[in-house]
């Protein structure tokens, strides 16, 4: 369903306001845990997010299992690296080809806000928040696997925290 | 081959090339025009096969071994190729081309290489422009 | 949100018989180690060409550089290959130290050859993960992260870094060792002779690794070092080529260990070579752990660095090849050009020379085997 509004059908019967929110837990808990991350590495942040992924750290045990490499397949985007001009359009394309619902985690300096290069570069992007909007920043140069489960952890309750019901800013 | 040695077979082949000591190594100017036979000479006669190029433009890329320099003019700078020699060389200059804007005759591929296509200029010319660009302070 | 410009417009082959089509690899792309785009034009599965496109996370580094002062840099340096950050801080704390006529303690040496050769434990097990997996093999990156957090782990301890260290300092180092490292130090050097063995029959003695690498992407050694190509890539070509060996530096005169080479340069000998120098790194910790000294762990140096005007060049055998620094200083706080020599912007450079007329299937496993990190290219 699209967004439930109040005066809909389901909220007006007896008991309707528990039926979505029963259907919210369940939609959000099966959201956030089973995020596919697309493979988004630029630079050095990929590094730390590979070993957020490998034995040590094991995003795996909180549903990250399956990276995709098409974004086709993808529901979040970590954006780790730094974000040049020449970059703009393959992340701007690759957003564009996540189906909905979709999220980005800016991790690291660059991709928050352009990171050491940000005062004085001539091809940096400050921020991919400049392209894409962006659901999570997790801070650091590079952050710590630690901060990265963090910030992943933040998505998640940030995830379970939407509503089927229509707000007043749209669905 | 010791830096002697090096500077004495340079100035035995060339005579009127001017060999100076930089850091550890000799340094030899150039012509523009000499700079192919001079390549030619060092590769197949005294085997510097590890060899990057030099080009001065108030910019070098050098080799601990050896340095060869070219003063180019700063407008319309203009230096054969040496990529028919050094393969290397073949990146090197798409990279020093759109860097200094200088125009490597004969180059097989001079397509930008890291640049994006949009940015206008010579970004390590010393009078480049650009909206980001601003001095920052030498506070320790 | 910013304008988005048109995609780059260069200029692409077009087919030339009608069975022939272009592919686009990357720039996202699981198995282009970063972000790089290679546009293949293919009859059926045979290779015809390849065109690299670099340049996606080009950060205009070294007009940075001009703007920052000689101790700012060394951040910045840390980030271009970020797997190999020790030997990239080497290089230019060495360059730096040539100009100004410094002479740093043994024991500084001493501790920067522990770092760098740890620094190439640690990237050699990174190449072995990613080309693991990349190769469709998932245990060895679980194996070589779990060694590399302990490397990781111990230099942490030193620098305050797990991956872009930041730990040199032109004249030294900020703080001596930690004293819980050497014993850390011994207690690993004890029980990863054993681990290369296992990631040596894992991964590169494994039949099917073999079958996918032997033979493939074989490049001919003149065109190698015609190239440019450096490190265990040229090694493996028969060249026996290793700036610590070639121009040596710091304490590597001093310390005895061999050059793993080679014989055919193909792709499994690029790996092979990567495993032995493994092992040869640990021949030189152990050596390092032995000898080392007593004494300062910095040299006292001025509170502006200003070096007098004139150039280096300095070079580091870094774990994907020559690191080189070329440094022009005009006397002042900055430097007036910094001009990086990066290996992986020369090694990849053979590609096309290498694949051309091989398969495509083989793209992967020769791209892995070329180490490549795309910032360094990039700059």
């Amino acid at each position: 369903m699209n967004g439930v509004d109040a005066g809909s059908r389901m909220l007006r019967m007896p008991g309707g306001s528990v039926l979505v929110d029963s259907l919210e837990w369940a939609i959000n808990a099966a959201r956030s845990n089973s995020l596919w991350t697309l493979t988004f590495g630029l630079a050095c942040c990929a590094i730390e997010m590979m070993a957020a992924g490998a034995s040590t750290y094991d995003w795996a045990r909180f549903g990250f299992e399956v990276p995709s490499a098409s974004p086709r397949r993808a529901d979040m985007m970590i954006v780790a690296g730094t974000v040049v001009r020449k970059m703009v359009p393959v992340i701007r394309t690759l957003y564009e080809q996540m189906p909905d619902p979709k999220y980005v985690v800016a991790m690291g300096g660059c991709a928050i806000a352009g990171g050491p290069y940000v005062y004085d570069s001539y091809t940096i992007v400050r921020g991919v928040d400049e392209i894409v909007p962006v659901d999570v920043y997790i801070p650091g140069c590079p952050p710590r696997p630690e901060a990265l489960l963090h910030g992943l952890m933040t998505l998640q309750e940030k995830i379970r925290s939407q509503t089927l019901r229509k707000t007043g800013a749209g669905a | 081959m010791t830096a002697e040695q090096l500077t004495d077979a340079l100035r035995a082949r060339f005579p009127d090339l001017s060999v100076r000591p930089v850091d550890t190594a000799p340094s030899a100017t150039v012509e523009p025009a000499t700079l192919h036979g001079h390549m030619r000479f060092l590769r197949d006669e005294l085997a510097f096969d590890m060899l990057e190029a030099v080009y001065r433009l108030f910019c070098s890329e050098a080799r601990a071994s050896l340095m060869v320099r070219v003063v180019l003019p700063r407008r319309a700078a203009r230096v054969p190729t040496v990529s028919d020699i050094f393969r290397t060389a073949e990146w090197h200059e798409r990279e020093a081309a759109e860097m200094f804007g200088i125009e490597f005759e004969g180059h097989p591929d001079p397509r930008r290489l890291l640049l994006p296509d949009d940015l206008e200029g010579h970004p390590l010319l010393k009078d480049f422009t650009h909206p980001n660009l601003r001095r920052l302070p030498e506070t320790a | 949100m910013a304008d988005i410009p048109a995609p780059p417009t260069a200029p692409t082959p077009a087919p030339a018989a009608s069975d022939e089509f272009i592919l686009n690899v990357g720039p996202q792309h699981p198995a282009t180690h970063g972000v790089l785009k290679v546009v293949v034009t293919m009859d059926g599965e045979v290779v015809k060409d390849i065109v690299p496109h670099i340049g996606y996370v080009h950060r205009g580094l070294e007009k940075l550089f001009e703007n920052r002062t000689w101790e700012q840099i060394i951040p910045f340096t840390d980030r271009t290959d970020y797997l190999s950050a020790i030997a990239n801080n080497f290089a230019y704390v060495m360059a730096v130290e040539r100009l100004l006529g410094l002479q740093v303690p043994r024991k500084v040496e001493y501790i920067r050859v522990i770092m760098a050769e740890l620094n190439r434990i640690a990237s050699h097990l990174l190449w072995l993960a990613a080309y693991g997996l990349d190769m469709g093999a998932f245990t060895p990156f679980l194996y070589a992260f779990r060694d590399r957090e302990e490397i990781g782990s111990m230099i942490e301890s030193a620098s305050g870094g797990r991956l872009t260290t930041n730990y040199f300092r032109i004249g030294g180092f900020v703080h001596d060792l930690p004293p819980d490292f050497f014993p850390r130090l011994r207690a690993f050097v004890g029980h990863f002779g054993r681990k290369v063995d296992e990631y040596d029959t894992l991964l590169i003695e494994n039949a099917i690794f073999v079958a996918r690498t032997r033979g493939v992407g074989a490049i001919d050694r003149d065109l190698a070092m015609s190239c440019g190509m450096s490190g265990p890539c040229l090694r493996a070509c028969n060249a026996p080529r290793d700036v610590r060996k070639d121009t040596p530096y710091s304490l590597y005169p001093r310390l005895e260990f061999d050059i793993p080479v080679g014989r055919h340069g193909d792709t499994w000998d690029r790996s092979k070579v990567r495993i032995e120098e493994m092992r040869q790194s640990l021949r030189i910790l152990r050596q390092a752990m032995d000898g080392y000294p007593e004494g300062d762990f910095k040299v006292r140096v001025p509170r502006n660095i200003e070096p007098p005007a004139g150039e280096v060049y300095v070079a580091v055998e870094g774990p994907r090849g020559e690191v080189g620094f070329f440094l022009v200083s005009d006397g002042s706080r900055k430097p007036y050009r910094v001009k990086m020599r990066t290996p992986s912007f020369s090694n990849f450079s053979a590609l096309p020379d290498i694949l051309r007329g091989g398969k495509i299937a083989d793209l992967v496993a020769v791209m892995g085997s070329l180490d490549l990190v795309v910032p360094e290219m990039d700059r």
